[in-house]
């Protein structure tokens, strides 16, 4: 029996080494195609511009929405072509008047800026579905409250989409972490977001031209998301559902790597908690209603989706559960021996299995690390011997963090299976 | 036992393998980002 157990293990690690290689591949593949330099003060004219409406969906921002706009108006997008549309959505404070005061500006005199106070209910997917209804763009552009664009995101964004305007249905950006001098907690998230950003999105589009709507710094093609019936009311993650739903449409969510936007991350474990527990409980619902999707006709790529969800969020997750309480188990059970010399330890490992379980774990720490590395050598000012320290502990702390994430969202989601009711918290990420 | 054994040695060496690729391409992508930063650090001087 316990023979079985180790080789699901050992297939285990390898399956994910496997996945994380092919990534990786796809990823550096990418990078070194792109590594050439755009001279961004002299870009060439876009082939057309479409008319573009950007949506900014705000819940009590006034911290951060005037530079927000700020950052919309500034882009490099001829202002005739460009709508934007700030909704104030069920705001205690003071964010319709910050983003209106803009237009008495000399510099935005005259954009077509609108501010709208909403009391509607169905949270972010309630307030594009708003905008979806008004909107005079062409494409739809989403920048949340917190995500100031660089200069020219929506030129990259939208040269992008142009490239095929039928396949490619939506165009997506890469966020970067504006705050991530802050805390240990908020450099750890940049090295992950960098790692996303520059690793797995990257080689996903490169490999598979699978892209996922990243929730900010996107456009999307208004008539295709009205056909789809817009965006799911109250849906947690409202991205991945719309990511789905393109896809299972054969239309493809194209990366623009060059259009970047900085967005600020929580600061601290609680908001880190929240946000993250909502998005791997979104994960899970949206996975679990695209299961089907696997044993149907849909398009491979959907399949490819989500068996890559489902290895992440089910098999590796448990098996690093499993790992984990092991491990812990062991510790333990090894300190009370000194105690008791009669206990047994639960997991007895020697000879070749032992070292056949350092080696692996050692090159999956090893492949960590060097993906991370990749990823930051990539990025400007990113490779410092100070990140590469940072990147050394977080794989001991900040990335066990998920673990308790992940079960949390579990727990969530048995919970309300079995009382029958649905306690969604939108906990709002708490700015600073 | 043993034949997974041998599995995982093959399994070990085709991954340090591909371990030194990507560590090269490290080295490739860490330069040239490096020299690109540099050349538009002096453009801008």
């Amino acid at each position: 029996m316990i023979d079985y157990l180790y080789v699901l293990s050992i297939i285990s690690i390898w399956v994910s080494i496997g996945m994380t290689l092919v990534t990786l591949s796809g990823g550096v593949l990418f990078l070194l195609r792109h590594l050439h330099r755009t001279d961004v003060d002299n870009l060439p004219p876009l082939r057309r511009t479409p008319r573009v409406t950007v949506v900014v969906p705000a819940h009590n921002e006034e911290l951060v929405i005037q530079d927000t706009v700020k950052a919309i108006l500034r882009l490099n997008y001829p202002a005739d072509r460009l709508e934007v549309l700030v909704y104030a959505d069920n705001c205690q404070d003071r964010t319709a008047v910050a983003a209106r005061s803009l237009l008495t500006w000399t510099e935005f005199q005259g954009r077509n800026l609108t501010v709208i106070e909403r009391t509607g209910t169905g949270g972010k997917a309630g307030v594009l579905n708003d905008a979806l209804a008004i909107a005079t763009g062409e494409y739809l552009g989403v920048y949340d409250a917190d995500a100031a664009p660089e200069r020219n995101a929506l030129y990259f964004l939208v040269q992008k989409v142009l490239e095929d305007p039928d396949r490619y249905a939506a165009a997506f950006g890469r966020n970067k972490t504006r705050n991530y001098q802050q805390n240990f907690l908020t450099r750890c998230i940049n090295l992950e977001i960098i790692n996303t950003q520059r690793i797995q999105h990257t080689g996903l589009w490169q490999l598979f031209k699978i892209g996922r709507i990243p929730g900010t710094n996107f456009i999307i093609n208004k008539q295709v998301v009205q056909e789809l019936g817009g965006w799911h009311n109250g849906a947690l993650t409202e991205d991945t559902e719309i990511s789905f739903n393109l896809m299972r449409r054969d239309k493809l969510i194209a990366l623009a790597h060059r259009a970047e936007a900085f967005q600020q991350e929580p600061e601290t474990l609680f908001a880190y908690y929240n946000q993250r527990k909502r998005w791997a409980r979104g994960n899970y619902e949206v996975l679990g209603a695209n299961l089907k999707h696997l044993f149907d006709r849909s398009p491979w790529r959907i399949k490819l989706e989500v068996l890559y969800y489902m290895c992440t969020f089910f098999w590796f997750n448990a098996a690093i559960v499993i790992s984990n309480v092991t491990f812990l188990g062991n510790g333990f059970l090894a300190l009370m021996q000194w105690e008791n010399p009669a206990l047994h330890t639960m997991l007895n490992l020697d000879g070749p299995v032992a070292f056949l379980f350092l080696v692996n774990w050692f090159l999956m720490f090893y492949l960590y690390l060097l993906q991370l590395n990749i990823a930051l050598a990539s990025d400007y000012g990113q490779a410092t011997v100070k990140n590469f320290l940072y990147s050394l502990v977080a794989y001991f702390t900040y990335a066990q963090l998920f673990i308790v994430v992940a079960l949390a969202a579990v727990w969530d989601i048995c919970r309300d299976r079995i009382t029958g009711k649905r306690r969604t918290q939108w906990y709002k990420t708490q700015r600073f | 036992m043993h034949w997974l054994l041998w599995m995982s040695f093959l399994m070990t060496g085709v991954f340090v393998l591909a371990v030194v690729l990507f560590a090269s391409c490290w080295w490739v992508i860490f330069q040239r980002t490096i020299h690109r930063f540099n050349a538009e650090e002096d453009g801008r001087d």
